[in-house]
């Protein structure tokens, strides 16, 4: 208990902004669905509002940032050389993990729509989905979610397209049943795979050798020190452009620097635009299919 | 616990990456309340013989155990016992305050001398409120030093420690380390370039060339095989000529 406190203190210190932003999230979207969704659940209404879409955004960056913050806090005790040797930090830092990711998707169950059946079922693999996502991203360069370094492009395939799993059960599963079982059934063995050989190796400190790894692996680590080499160059270089300009100027650039990286803020506005799209769409589809 | 107990044992241990030999065949055994000092020239497999030790990499074959324990397999009772100072520090810090690092760490601890903490950051200037990334490297080497020693262990393995640490800062690290073996017999494995360091504080010495041990026993008998003139420098120096 006394652990679990501190790593609740150690993940507010750590990152207070984001930690007080997280809990006004759940705490509006909570207050949000008491009082004024009072029958049904936050994705299960036949129409849609702005203030709903909003909720839903912001209880969807809530259980994506809640995953981010505590595989972050799972990723630090593992590549923190001083904590390697700490007794049963590991353990404790999984079970933390695991306590509050369930809270999470309790608490996701009772706010979404709980009262059917294909949303919570949607939700749980949604969840899995997370799992698997975070247990691949959060360790690809520590620790392995596989046994070997076999059929690597099978895995990476899986990585990239396993939101099918989730995405098939929004579906009507009976227009084409085989197909359907086939996806989830593979989508969830293999993240049950997934989780096992992770636990084990996140356990016992079984990490991923520098020196032995996949050749494709370590081209992917150096594409990733590319891409930070081109980001600390792109940084240098508009610095550099902010001290040449007139200082009225300056403001909106390093504003722009400082919130939105050296792309500057367009190249967000239009993911952000695409992306909202995408979501509308998403929920109507859903919507009609699933609770008309 | 009688004083001839083995805390520490590496019985023909090897580790390749690849090619490469790292260690070949390494014996090595400590017995409670030795201070070792390992010496070895850069890539010359001191920091993963260390992390072979404590379990922290797998090795290619061989036996390596603290505390009659398999070290790949480590109980939480032996990591208790057990302080170690990595050579790199690699804190993911964000805000975090110093004292905030240590609160967090001495909740896994059965024991944790809170005191003798406290006395460790006022001897080495570090204020517990300031941030951790604000620290300079060997500000951040102390506080990993003080977490490795703030729940008293019994055994203690050293990864080139006074590396980034000032003259000043090391030589009150090592009267601490003398300190500490002179009132509770805490056994130490120190591994570091600098020689002199080594020659205040180790009675024994491990001398690793060429990726297997090269010599280990006691440092006055080596100094009197080399001549009475010549320090640990020299001798390290002659070795690997």
């Amino acid at each position: 208990m006394k652990s679990f406190l501190q790593m609740y203190k150690y993940i507010f210190r750590s990152t207070p902004k984001v930690t007080i932003s997280f809990l006004i999230m759940i705490v509006s979207t909570t207050i949000y669905k008491i009082f004024f969704l009072k029958h049904g659940g936050l994705y299960s209404l036949e129409s849609i509002t702005i203030a709903n879409i909003i909720f839903r955004i912001v209880f969807t960056l809530f259980i994506i940032g809640s995953y981010g913050m505590f595989f972050g806090l799972m990723r630090g005790v593992i590549t923190t050389s001083n904590f390697l040797l700490i007794p049963k930090i590991r353990k404790k830092a999984l079970s933390f993990t695991f306590v509050n990711l369930l809270g999470i998707y309790t608490c996701g169950i009772l706010i979404s729509s709980f009262d059917d059946p294909r949303s919570v079922l949607f939700f749980t693999m949604l969840n899995l989905w997370f799992l698997s996502f975070c247990m691949s991203l959060y360790f690809i360069d520590i620790t392995s979610v596989y046994r070997s370094n076999k059929y690597l492009i099978l895995k990476i395939f899986f990585f990239l397209f396993s939101i099918a799993g989730p995405l098939v059960v929004v579906k009507d599963p009976f227009k084409r049943p085989v197909l359907f079982i086939t996806i989830v059934s593979i989508f969830l063995i293999v993240v049950f795979y997934q989780i096992i050989n992770f636990l084990n190796h996140y356990i016992r400190l079984d990490l991923n050798d520098d020196k032995t790894k996949h050749k494709l692996a370590k081209n992917l680590d150096s594409f990733n020190d590319f891409i930070a080499d081109l980001t600390t160059g792109s940084y240098t270089s508009t610095v550099h452009q902010i001290k040449h300009i007139k200082l009225e100027k300056r403001y909106f650039k390093l504003f722009n620097i400082t919130l939105m990286g050296p792309i500057g803020i367009y190249p967000w506005l239009a993911i952000g635009a695409l992306s909202s799209t995408a979501y509308i769409h998403f929920i109507r589809e859903w919507s009609l299919n699933t609770f008309l | 616990m009688e004083n001839n107990e083995i805390v520490l044992k590496l019985e023909n241990v090897s580790k390749s990456y690849g090619d490469k030999t790292v260690l070949k065949n390494i014996d090595l055994s400590i017995k409670k309340g030795t201070i070792m000092g390992l010496v070895g020239k850069n890539g010359s497999g001191k920091t993963t013989m260390i992390k072979g030790l404590l379990g922290l990499l797998k090795l290619d074959s061989g036996k390596a155990s603290l505390f009659d324990q398999n070290s790949w397999d480590l109980p939480s009772e032996v990591k208790q016992k057990l302080g170690y100072v990595p050579q790199a520090i690699n804190m993911f810090d964000g805000w975090m305050t110093v004292e905030g690092i240590i609160e967090y760490v001495s909740v896994f601890y059965d024991h944790w001398n809170s005191k003798k903490v406290d006395k460790l950051l006022n001897d080495w200037h570090i204020d517990p409120k300031s941030r951790f990334r604000n620290l300079s490297e060997g500000e951040k080497q102390k506080v990993a030093i003080i977490l490795a020693m703030g729940h008293e262990p019994e055994l203690y393995i050293f990864d080139e420690p006074v590396a980034s640490l000032d003259p000043v800062a090391r030589r009150s690290f090592i009267k601490e380390l003398i300190d500490l073996n002179l009132d509770s017999g805490s056994t130490m494995l120190f591994s570091t370039h600098i020689t002199s360091d080594l020659e205040r504080i180790a009675a024994d010495v491990a001398l690793l060339k060429d990726n297997e041990i090269h010599y280990v026993g006691d440092l006055a008998e080596l100094k009197e095989k080399f001549g009475e003139n010549m320090n640990l420098e020299d001798i390290f120096v002659e070795l690997n000529k």
